[in-house]
């Protein structure tokens, strides 16, 4: 029983001493307030990062998008000016082998009828 | 007021009409085509108008193609026609004579007639001149299987046309001179 006694005195003492109130350390608060404002910046900047990394993204596909239909574009116009050029080329060829085979038969029949 | 509203929306009306006129000018005038591309086993059909002539001169080398480049750049059209047949009569004379009534006016001239006798041959070049200066040339060739026309309209230097015929392969045209010298012998 006394030795009952002695632990329950030794434990209110504990708590007589455990309870007394102790002064924070000094800049206790501080130190606090600093490490929840640095949490709140570590948590806001991925997401920052993230929505400026979505508009790169976005400049880069707009950027890549009209790049490709200029270029398609310009494809076009090179192809379509290239059939446009053969068709002058065949047309040019045509003008000029018939004129000469015009002249080639003059030179082999002289000129019938002919007005300058 | 309300006649003034009137003649400019007559006005407006009539524009659209009167382009399509000048247009219309400058297309390959002769009228048998759908007749002698039904008959002919080949043919080729070329159409260049003005804005096709710019288009394509933008494409071409500036050194190598000069002569054509600076040929087309004035031009207003360049229309060929080439007709291949499997075996001749396939055309008549009455055909040709249809074709050749076309350029029968007054801004035509006829510059080189060659009508073969038998028919087996028959070339035409008709030139539309103005204050000396050529506006259109027009072509035709027949021979009994192939039929030739080329329409060209537009101010036309011959020696140009000399100059490209010496590029593509094709001898260079001769001087008419050259020709009755070659004849003669």
């Amino acid at each position: 029983m006394a030795d009952y006694h002695n632990q329950f005195d030794d434990l209110e003492r504990d708590l007589c001493e455990g309870l007394v109130a102790r002064p924070a350390p000094e800049g206790f608060a501080g130190k606090v307030l600093a490490r929840v404002a640095n949490q709140e910046a570590k948590e806001s900047l991925p997401a920052l990062f993230l929505h400026w990394r979505s508009a790169l993204a976005a400049v880069l596909i707009a950027v890549a998008l009209v790049t490709t239909g200029f270029w398609q574009h310009q494809r076009r116009q090179r192809i379509a000016g290239e059939r446009a050029r053969a068709q002058v080329m065949l047309a040019l060829h045509i003008t000029s082998n018939t004129l000469d085979s015009i002249l080639q038969r003059q030179i082999q029949h002289p000129v019938k009828e002919a007005q300058p | 007021m309300r006649h003034k509203f009137a003649a400019i929306a007559f006005i407006a009306a009539m524009l659209p009409c009167a382009a399509a006129r000048a247009q219309n000018n400058s297309h390959f005038p002769i009228t048998l085509q759908k007749e002698l591309t039904a008959r002919a086993s080949n043919y080729t059909e070329v159409n260049l108008d003005r804005s096709m002539l710019a288009f394509a001169s933008h494409f071409m080398d500036k050194d190598k193609d000069a002569a054509a480049r600076n040929m087309i750049q004035k031009l207003n059209g360049v229309y060929v026609r080439t007709y291949e047949f499997d075996k001749p009569g396939q055309y008549s004379a009455a055909d040709l004579a249809a074709i050749r009534r076309q350029f029968e006016t007054t801004d035509w001239k006829p510059m080189v007639r060659d009508h073969s006798r038998n028919g087996s041959s028959d070339s035409d070049i008709y030139m539309k001149t103005e204050g000396g200066e050529i506006l259109g040339m027009f072509v035709l060739n027949a021979e009994p299987q192939e039929l030739d026309f080329v329409y060209i309209s537009g101010p036309i230097n011959l020696d140009d046309l000399s100059e490209i015929g010496g590029n593509f392969g094709v001898p260079k045209l001769r001087n008419r001179s050259d020709s009755a010298t070659g004849g003669s012998k």
